[in-house]
């Protein structure tokens, strides 16, 4: 089982398109919206190391390991969440 | 879906122009599909404000407009892949043309595939991408409040974009080329800007490097007036411009000028029959969202009347 969590803001095409493909795939996630809770925005950065959203956390429930995501990248998503 | 099927006619991108040209062909019983590679509603996604698009007074968010769009071409039944036109081949009555999501035919195909930003190519640019080097403002400015910031360019968006940074960073330097070419309207804002100490602007400057230590972005290396200086900022937004979505059209037949924009007849069709262009992907674009949108509308209607006529 994949839990998949998405670190979000307003104004971002990208992260509107991350939650779209999501959904068309029918993959359920989390949304952490850092305009809501910009407390967030700091874990986002540790996590992802980058300075940029939406960062897109893929975590496996049986081993726990982690695998981030970074932007809209779509085959990259895939090869994370339906594998 | 079949794959023999026949579609009448998809639409390589899904931005202002594309999205335009859905909602006329799908009032028009067209059967329409649009690929889209990246977000919905193009560049004018990652607008932050659009001040210029007629009927919104006030002016509108970038991203509401895309919404709104993409909202209108679907309420009259366009359908929107996720995914890329990778090449197009012409066979004649149906263009034949490799997806993400494998072939797909089409009776007529529009390519409103607008421009990419152009990349400055000089050292750190790449590796640096997202951790201090930056291209969309909206996305990532947040990240840099009470920061320094250097922004690149000098042209309408470089400045548009510097301005809307303002609001987070304590200081921008604005690192120009040659001179500023941004409308009257930018360059007031920009000289209030400057009057009150958030932007500064440096003429006559090119990047050379984007310098950093221990991964974290502390300076880029320029040269303004022949000399060599360094300025302090902790990220870089570049905006030197757009270069166009054309690669993927090699072998098409489609004839592009000589800076890769499509070059198209007065009726929007470009050198191969059933293929249209519209947009900021089009020879003589005036790359404006108002523009884009009416291109998609004559795109729309002139693929109507192709798809009218008898085939011989
Ligand atoms: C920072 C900035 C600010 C701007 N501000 C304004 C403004 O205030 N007012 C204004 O009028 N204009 C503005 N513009 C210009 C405006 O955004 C463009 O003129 C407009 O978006 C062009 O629309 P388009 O549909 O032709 O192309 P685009 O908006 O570029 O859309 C093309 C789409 O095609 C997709 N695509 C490309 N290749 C493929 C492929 N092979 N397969 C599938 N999909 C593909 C892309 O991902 C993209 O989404 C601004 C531009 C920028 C960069």
């Amino acid at each position: 089982m994949k839990q998949v969590t998405v670190y979000s803001k307003n104004a971002c095409a990208s992260c509107v398109m991350v939650k779209k493909w999501l959904t068309i795939k029918k993959i359920e996630y989390t949304e952490v919206n850092t305009d809501m809770h910009p407390e967030a925005l700091e874990d986002a950065v540790k996590l992802s190391g980058a300075a940029t959203m939406p960062v897109i956390v893929v975590e496996d429930s049986e081993t726990l390991a982690k695998h981030i995501s970074v932007g809209y990248k779509p085959a990259q998503l895939a090869s994370l969440v339906v594998a | 879906m079949n794959e023999d099927t026949i579609h009448d006619v998809i639409m390589v991108g899904a931005g202002p122009s594309a999205l335009a040209a859905a909602v006329y062909t799908t009032r028009e019983d067209i059967e329409t599909i649009l690929f889209e590679k990246g977000a919905i509603g193009g560049l004018a996604a990652i607008t932050d404000q659009v001040d210029n698009y007629p009927g919104f007074a006030e002016g509108v968010a970038g991203l509401k407009l895309a919404e709104q769009l993409e909202k209108q071409a679907e309420r009259f039944g366009a359908k929107i892949e996720l995914g890329s036109v990778d090449k197009i081949e012409d066979h004649g009555e149906y263009k034949l043309l490799h997806t993400s999501d494998g072939p797909f035919k089409a009776k007529a195909v529009l390519i409103a595939t607008g421009s990419d930003y152009k990349k400055m190519n000089v050292p750190g640019e790449e590796e640096y991408y997202g951790r201090g080097v930056h291209y969309c403002a909206t996305c990532d400015g947040a990240f840099y409040r009470d920061k320094r910031l250097a922004v690149v360019g000098g042209g309408n968006s470089a400045v548009q974009e510097a301005i809307f940074l303002t609001r987070f960073t304590s200081h921008i330097d604005l690192l120009v080329r040659s001179t500023i070419r941004a409308s009257d309207v930018l360059k007031k804002e920009l000289q209030r800007m400057v009057d009150e100490g958030k932007i500064t602007v440096h003429l006559a400057t090119t990047v050379d490097e984007i310098v950093a230590v221990d991964k974290k972005v502390t300076h880029v290396a320029v040269h303004q007036d022949g000399q060599p200086v360094n300025v302090e900022v902790d990220g870089v937004f570049v905006f030197i411009g757009l270069s166009p979505n054309t690669a993927f059209l090699e072998g098409s037949g489609v004839e592009l000028d000589e800076l890769g924009l499509i070059k198209t007849d007065i009726e929007l069709h470009t050198s191969v029959r059933g293929i249209f262009a519209s947009g900021d992907v089009r020879s003589g674009a005036t790359m404006q969202i108002a523009s884009a949108v009416g291109e998609g509308a004559t795109a729309a209607l002139k693929i109507r009347e192709y798809l009218e006529q008898p085939k011989e």
